[in-house]
């Protein structure tokens, strides 16, 4: 596999493939973490465009220097934009409908794919809606830890926090997610 | 080993990001300890339901792989 770093040098070269590759390697990861943050579609699709072009004007000002590590960076990135805009969202007035739902979430216009509504299951559902109940500080490590595949190392540098500070987070996730299994009555199968 | 496995260590274990020689102490102990893998076994249900598996739309890759082509054009 050709690492990141040789990716965006040739990309830098003119090789238009290079940039295409980095893309189709990190693409799900980095939009599986950012769906699981603000638990939004829309959202998510405008993270992940913005992240991928604020990471283009960077790379291509000379500014990238995380060799490898392309992955922590854009996910540092998206990590960013996701916090301003969940900001932004909360300073919004929120229009409730007749029924009592923040209409913003019910206008769910997003077609899923086929293969998204299998992978819809019961266990899937309410893991995510566990970890929606979670802090956000337990729920950030989780969602990076599982979804994007960082190490603890990693996740540190992002969060700017460190190693034991990260795991201690996920340790307690871990322990408010069996305290919500057993509360429910779906339970997860091994 | 000098102190007791905790459950951060089983973390740490289960994630690959373990000191060697408390690692090698988890393994070997393993089957004595039906808490330390009844814990393992709930990271492994949480790590089983969170695999990255959902793509953003077509349209966000084709806009993002467009904005990087006009950089180039742009930028020469």
């Amino acid at each position: 596999m050709i690492a990141d770093g040789v990716l965006i040098k040739r990309y830098l070269e003119g090789n238009q493939a290079a940039f295409e590759a980095l893309v189709k390697r990190h693409k799900t990861r980095i939009y599986s973490s950012v769906l699981a943050i603000v638990n939004d579609h829309y959202l998510a699709e405008d993270i992940f465009q913005e992240t991928f072009i604020k990471a283009i004007h960077s790379i291509r000002q000379g500014k990238y220097n995380h060799e490898d590590k392309f992955l922590p960076w854009a996910l540092r990135i998206a990590r960013n934009l996701a916090i301003d805009l969940i900001r932004q969202k909360k300073r919004l007035p929120m229009v409730i409908t007749s029924d009592g739902q923040d209409l913003f979430q019910t206008l769910n216009i997003f077609d899923k794919s086929q293969e998204e509504i299998h992978i819809e299951t019961d266990e899937i559902s309410m893991l995510k809606s566990w970890i929606h109940q979670l802090p956000e500080e337990q729920k950030e490590v989780l969602i990076l830890r599982n979804y994007a595949e960082l190490s603890f190392k990693e996740i540190a540098e992002i969060t700017n926090t460190n190693i034991n500070t990260c795991i201690g987070r996920m340790h307690y996730a871990i322990i408010n997610l069996r305290k919500m299994m057993e509360k429910s009555s779906v339970k997860i199968k091994y | 080993m000098d102190r007791n496995i905790t459950e951060t260590d089983l973390i740490s274990y289960f994630y690959n990001e373990c000191d060697n020689q408390i690692a090698a102490h988890i393994k070997s102990n393993l089957d004595y300890n039906p808490q330390w893998i009844d814990f393992l076994n709930d990271l492994q249900k949480v790590a089983d339901l969170m695999k990255p598996t959902i793509n953003p739309h077509a349209t966000s890759v084709q806009i993002i792989l467009e904005e990087s082509l006009y950089e180039e054009n742009h930028s020469i």
